[in-house]
């Protein structure tokens, strides 16, 4: 029984080769629009996932207050990095960190880059991927390390390792030889970093979380010296939330000019706060999803009208009415499928395009969206049949024919 | 005739109301998503051109970086700028002698009143004349809104620290109402938005100096800054033009810090999103995207269309009967196509700039604001009718094929 109602649905769209390939090509461009828009916004987010992990989910900065009142010296002491690393048993990297300007022999244009003075632990507690070299070791000196950022900079379009870089900071002139370039964590901003409003208006020691910096070996000799923060890596396995605690109930008195942070949280809390603006963008989605839904159902709709002589006269051939309803119900099911197949490809065709040219993010095809446009667009066109279809086939075929004739 | 047959186009758009709506609404909302981003980038522009010094667009706020630096500013640095820089219209010094329970006193320079475009109410302001020779004269400027200020007077005299006592010459106006309080980036400090502003700026690491939105809100008695030689200034602000202003905040940012003074430099907000370069490609995507909304509303136009030609088949066969000419019948689903375009897309301009007008309301950046983008809104109806039409030649040219007499006998 439901094998002749497909054979008949089958043979129903193979008749009709004309309307069978216009409502399969609007509910494919339909549908794979709506994928299309669905996976460019989730690939922001699944890309800012991505790029958020690599700054590191077990490491702790410690730094001073970018919030004070008053212009002031920093509170903490190179001997702050004993108590630290004694604490959370995990590497502790001293830095102090001053604003300079970058310029190569490769790159007309200088680069403001914060300079991190640090030690060579550094390298081993930021989970950063070298892509050229290695990062500084013990008793190097005139030499330093590059994000990816400002190596793109200061050495376009070639490799950074062994160039020069000439950087003033207060007011003095200094040469570093780059040994090593370190991977930009952040990919988004390919496309659209000139959109961060803010990057001049943040205090360098918040610049750090940036990645636009040159790490060079600091000189930590005595244990009053004035550092402007660490960065503490905790033992695997361990919750770095509770050791930043811990650091900050140490701190005592200094505490209210001193942030401790776990890098772990501001990475929830970025992903919280861009949540909220994919939800905005949702909206727009929301929309073309809505559009496209009413287009589905308006080529459903005008494509079953144009039949009630046929289901006339299948009614007067004894066909019954479930049977009716079952034959255009399976025709619009195996059109939207196949139409969900091909929007599959057009969409990836799409999103491969907007990639090439105008996002810096690949767009992300989760199979939760894709059922989720899939099955609204079967379950309105279907919609869109089922309501014409109980209609055509609960006519009086009599009348049907004798109003057509 | 025509006439007749554009009368049977109208009639039939009209004889069946919910296919005309359902492809209507589509037009519509194709069009609306073109004309809203003209709408509010134009007026944007417009109004931060045109009302500069008032948004603070034309605006450089350089402070003191909270965190030991190398220099501190100097009052030399703030006199230098200018000469260093010829688009700087205006450089300032600013610091806070006298802060917390008692009026806020800030020592500055005389060029401060026509930089900050500030209205006289009464008396007069201090020149530069006054500031060369240290006379102990201040100007109330008002930040607060009301008729009077809460505290001095004219004429009043006012005991500074380290004894100095000046007389208040003069006294600005107050504001019109509390949402023309900016801050410092240009949003309004009592927006419904302000708290989402507060939280996303302190997420992404943006921290409002204290001291500087105190200036900025409360009621302030501005001195010379040569009665207090010793103190350094905490604020330099510039202003030059808004178009200008985000290359001069790259190369000073890039000076000072090689100098060691290492500002934050504090911009209106919306000067990226005009003069910016990122925009363009966001603006060339959100084009992308609106062709692919009209690819997609006129495949699926035309494949409406060409469906109910299918399904109209016997009635146009009955009109060739009548004695219809084809051109007749292919004219007249040119204009049923044509005009649900053409209607589609002047409907859908209005409905752009509600959206836009929706999006202005929700927006606490004071720049942001929508015109009418007569120039997008006229090419974006010519092409959605263009591309009506286009749609309508398909269906046309299948109408003008079909034999009546073939048709009829079939059927």
């Amino acid at each position: 029984m439901s094998h002749a109602v497909m054979s008949f649905a089958v043979r129903g769209l193979v008749r009709r080769p004309l309307q069978t390939a216009l409502v399969f090509f609007a509910l494919s461009v339909a549908l794979a629009a709506t994928m299309t828009i669905m996976a460019v916004l989730s690939g922001i987010r699944e890309q800012m996932r991505r790029d958020l992990e690599q700054v590191g989910t077990d490491v702790i900065n410690v730094h001073v207050s970018p919030s004070l009142r008053e212009v002031m010296a920093s509170p903490l002491r190179f001997s702050d990095c004993d108590w630290m690393r004694e604490l959370t048993g995990g590497r502790v990297a001293p830095f102090f960190a001053t604003m300079g300007v970058a310029r190569s022999a490769g790159s007309a244009d200088p680069a403001q880059v914060l300079l991190l003075a640090t030690t060579e632990d550094w390298g081993r507690i930021v989970p950063l991927e070298i892509i050229e070299g290695r990062f500084f070791d013990a008793g190097e000196r005139g030499v330093g390390v590059l994000d990816e950022w400002v190596a793109k900079k200061l050495f376009p379009g070639t490799p950074a390792l062994g160039g020069i870089v000439r950087v003033r900071r207060f007011g003095l002139p200094e040469t570093i030889r780059v040994v090593g370039v370190m991977k930009d964590p952040f990919e988004i901003r390919k496309k659209f970093d000139e959109l961060d409003v803010t990057g001049a208006a943040r205090s360098r020691i918040l610049r750090m979380m940036e990645f636009k910096s040159i790490y060079v070996p600091g000189s930590f000799t005595r244990p009053d010296q004035v550092i402007h923060g660490a960065v503490v890596q905790v033992p695997a396995g361990r919750d770095p939330v509770v050791f930043a605690e811990r650091i900050r109930a140490r701190m005592g008195e200094r505490a209210r000019s001193v942030w401790v942070w776990a890098r772990k949280k501001w990475i929830g809390d970025v992903l919280q706060a861009a949540d909220l603006s994919t939800l905005i963008a949702n909206v727009v989605w929301v929309v073309v999803l809505v559009v496209t839904g009413v287009m589905i159902a308006t080529v459903s709709l005008v494509a079953i009208r144009e039949r009630y002589r046929e289901i006339a006269i299948r009614r007067v051939e004894g066909a019954r009415r479930p049977q009716i309803i079952g034959q255009l119900l399976g025709e619009n099911l195996l059109l939207s499928a196949a139409a969900g197949a091909a929007a599959l490809g057009l969409a990836r065709g799409a999103a491969w395009l907007l990639q090439a040219r105008y996002i810096s993010w690949p767009p992300a095809f989760l199979a939760g969206d894709l059922l989720l446009s899939l099955g609204l667009g079967i379950a309105l066109g279907g919609l869109a049949t089922l309501l014409p279809a109980l209609r055509a086939a609960s006519l009086d075929p009599v009348r049907v024919l004798r109003e057509a004739a | 005739m025509i006439l007749r047959i554009v009368l049977v186009s109208l009639r039939n758009l009209l004889r069946q109301p919910f296919r005309t709506f359902l492809i209507l609404q589509g037009v519509v909302w194709g069009t609306a998503l073109g004309v809203f981003p003209p709408a509010v980038i134009n007026g944007s522009l417009r109004q931060v051109e045109s009302r500069a010094t008032r948004l603070g667009t034309d605006r450089l706020i350089l402070a003191q970086d909270h965190v030991e630096a190398g220099r501190r500013f100097d009052w030399a640095l703030v006199q230098r700028l200018p000469a260093d820089y010829p688009e700087l219209k205006h450089a300032i010094g600013m610091t806070l002698v006298q802060s917390g329970a008692g009026l806020p006193v800030v020592a500055t320079h005389a060029d401060v009143f026509r930089a900050q475009g500030i209205e006289l109410a009464r008396g007069r302001f201090f020149g530069r004349e006054d500031v060369r020779q240290a006379r102990r004269v201040g100007v109330l400027v008002r930040h607060t809104v009301g008729a009077k200020p809460a505290r001095e007077q004219l004429g009043e005299r006012v005991v500074l620290p380290e004894a100095i006592e000046v007389e208040v010459v003069g006294i600005s106006v107050p504001p019109a109402a509390e949402s023309d309080l900016l801050d410092e980036m240009g949003y309004q400090r009592d927006h419904p938005m302000r708290k989402v502003v507060e939280i996303i700026k302190q997420e992404v690491g943006v921290f409002e100096d204290p001291d500087l939105s105190e200036l900025m809100r409360e009621d302030v008695l501005m001195v010379p800054h040569t009665l207090f030689p010793d103190a350094a200034p905490r604020w330099i602000e510039l202003r030059a033009n808004p178009a200008s202003v985000l290359a001069l905040r790259d190369r000073l940012q890039n000076r000072l810090s090689a100098e060691g003074y290492e500002p934050v430099i504090y911009t209106n907000a919306i000067l990226p999103f005009l003069y910016g370069e990122t925009i363009k490609t966001a603006l060339e995507l959100n084009r992308a995207v609106f062709v692919l909304c009209i690819c997609v509303g006129t495949s699926v136009v035309c494949a409406i269309m060409v469906l109910s030609v299918l399904e109209r088949q016997r009635e146009i066969a009955i009109r060739r009967v009548e004695g219809a000419r084809r051109w007749h019948i292919a004219l007249q689903f040119v204009v049923e196509t044509g005009t649900l375009c053409t209607v589609g897309a002047l409907l859908g301009v209005p409905l752009g700039i509600v959206i836009a007008i929706i999006r202005c309301a929700i927006e606490p950046l004071e720049s942001v604001t929508w015109t009418f983008p007569t120039l997008e809104a006229a090419v974006l109806v010519l092409v959605v009718s263009a591309v009506g039409l286009l749609g309508g030649v398909l269906p046309a040219w299948r109408a003008m094929r079909v034999d009546p007499v073939e048709m009829l006998r079939y059927e």
